[in-house]
Order: structure tokens, then sequence, then C-alpha cells
């Protein structure tokens, strides 16, 4: 209960911080940046690991073309939103107050998309780097 | 009662953590040399313009370009 508690206080505390600063387009900035890093990261790794490609782990633990096709299209709608997101975040005032559920919409989906696609991408060394990577990343959001 | 005064008793240390959580960002904006409202702008186009090259980029291994 305590702590519970505490989180929800630091939450509010940590948006009226946000509020009172003018930050709250500034921290929309940074949750996209750390999105977008996470999705170019993992789409600079996972064409390495494409079955018969130089460097590639062998199978099962290269990712197969048919899932590289699946996961590339995943790729291209995660980059269609962040794109849509930046649009969004540029177009708020600069005095803007309070949270922008639009741009933290556009953030999760980012990252539910990155989720999907690492449990595509079958185990191995190169894999797990990267999932610890983009934890990492994520720890900024 | 007992919530609003555990709430209370709370706050300043949830104050200092919410403090240091957006001293974290600032810094973090600060290393990007971000500070007024156009160079944030400038930052957005620039952050846009990468997810713009990844799409391509994506759709390249796609097959749809």
């Amino acid at each position: 209960m305590r702590s519970k508690l505490f989180v929800v206080v630091v939450a509010l505390a940590f948006l009226y911080g946000c509020a009172s600063t003018g930050g709250v387009k500034k921290v929309g900035y940074v949750g996209l940046t750390a999105a977008g890093q996470a999705i170019w990261l993992a789409q600079g790794i996972e064409p390495t690991l494409v079955c018969d490609r130089a460097g590639a782990p062998p199978a099962p633990a290269c990712v197969m073309p048919d899932l590289h096709h699946t996961i590339s299209l995943k790729f291209v709608e995660a980059n269609k939103i962040g794109e849509k997101a930046s649009d969004a975040l540029f177009a708020l005032p600069a005095e803007i107050k309070g949270p922008t559920p639009e741009i933290l919409n556009f953030v999760s989906q980012i990252w539910d998309l990155l989720n999907e696609i690492r449990g595509l991408i079958p185990a191995s060394a190169p894999q797990k780097k990267l999932a610890s990577q983009l934890d990492e990343l994520a720890a900024k959001k | 009662m007992q919530l609003i005064q555990l709430a209370l008793s709370l706050l300043p240390k949830a104050i200092e953590a919410a403090q240091q959580g957006v001293a974290a960002w600032h810094a973090y904006l600060d290393a990007q040399k971000i500070q007024g409202n156009e160079d944030l702008n400038t930052a957005i186009e620039a952050l846009k313009s990468e997810f713009t090259r990844h799409r391509v980029i994506a759709e390249h291994e796609a097959g749809l370009a």
C-alpha cells in the first residue's frame, strides 16, 4: 500500500515538475528519441541475422526470409508511427502543460511493435545482445 | 485521513525523486544542446527525417521499394 502510494505521488510530482518547467514537449521528444533509437538498433541488427547472409548464425537461429519480410513490414509501420508522432510533437506549443496522451500513445505503439519483433527473432547470441540493448533503451521511456 | 497523512509524509521524498527525474531529462537534453523551442523543433524535424530514412530502408528490405 505504502509503496503504491509512493509511486502515485512520485508520478504526480513528476508531471507537476514537467508542467511547471514547460518541459512536457521536451519529455515527449526524449521518449520518442529513445523509441526511435530502439527501432533503428533492431533494424540495423536484424538483417544481419537473415539466413544465408554473411555473418548470420546457422539455422534454426537465423531469421528465415519469410520472417524477415514480416519483420521488415513491422519496421516500416514503426517508423511511420514515428513520423506521425514527430509531426504531432512539432505541432505542440512550447508552453504546453500536462500530459500529452497522443504522443504517449504513439510511443507506446512503437514499443509494442518492437516487443512483437523481439518475440519473432529466434534465440541466438546476437539476438540476446540486441534484447539487452533494447532493455537499456526502454529504461529511458 | 490516515491516507492523507501518509501521502503528506511521503511528499518530500517523492518531490526529491521527481526532481532528480526531471533533472536527468534536462541533463540529457542539455547534452543534446537543445534549449529553446526553435532548437527543439529543429531537433524534432531531424528526428522525423531519421524515421523517414529508416522507413525507406525497411521498405527496401520488405521488397516494397
